[in-house]
């Protein structure tokens, strides 16, 4: 019997408090072959971590109880860096840049609504931990 | 990208007034933080929906309550105003035609 087994699709978390862009990233992502998990709020950003355990997260920098840099700090502390953490933000590269280096994320995506240059970027993030 | 402003336009346009709303308010009560938080939830909602002069707007008004938050003078203060005015003005003609160049 050889049966072949369905490829996993890697799982994005998406963390931000905005419902418009949780589901637009779902949108572009889920038809070319992710799942997507999205929080609008912090309340139970560790409890989904360790449930879902994402191949990749995105964090919003801008939250109204914590801001993602800050999120990301506090989450390589207690999470020993298990998970690939990438700023998600509007800002200019050279800021997110530096607030990713500072904040110890494995880098940055700029918001978009180009779903080609979304996956290429999010590819790049996940090719090595595969 | 078609797709996505045709799934979600309607929702931004009504969400950007009740923020918007807020956004106002915040001026009138000097809080820069707050406002320079719903401005950037603003910029980035726009910006996945391809509507770059309302995310460029926000972004600007972004800088200036970031500014006048760290504590410069007015100046900030009266930019804010002025991108809240416009951003107003340009959701207004985005609803009048029910999408475009916004």
């Amino acid at each position: 019997v050889n049966k072949s087994i369905p490829a996993r699709r890697p799982k994005i978390l998406v963390v931000d408090d905005s419902e418009i862009v949780c589901d637009s990233v779902t949108t572009m992502l889920e038809p070319r072959g992710y799942q997507v998990v999205s929080l609008t709020s912090l309340f139970a950003f560790t409890q989904t971590l360790i449930a879902e355990r994402p191949d990749l997260v995105l964090v919003d920098v801008s939250m109204p109880a914590l801001n993602g840099d800050k999120l990301i700090e506090f989450s390589r502390k207690h999470h020993e860096g298990r998970y690939v953490m990438v700023l998600f933000s509007g800002r200019g590269a050279e800021e997110l840049s530096m607030l990713a280096s500072q904040c110890g994320a494995a880098g940055y995506i700029r918001k978009t609504g180009d779903a080609e240059r979304l996956q290429r970027e999010v590819e790049a993030f996940l090719r090595p931990a595969r | 990208m078609v797709e996505l402003q045709s799934q979600f336009l309607e929702r931004f346009l009504e969400r950007t007034k009740g923020r918007l709303t807020r956004a106002r308010s915040l001026l009138d009560v000097d809080d820069a933080t707050a406002l320079a938080h719903e401005l950037h939830a603003l910029a980035g909602e726009a910006k996945m929906l391809d509507l770059f002069a309302i995310a460029d707007l926000a972004s600007r008004g972004e800088v200036a309550a970031r500014a006048w938050s760290d504590g410069a003078d007015d100046g900030p203060r009266a930019t804010c105003a002025t991108c809240l005015d416009t951003v107003g003005k340009a959701v207004a003609s985005l609803s009048a035609t029910g999408g475009g160049s916004p």
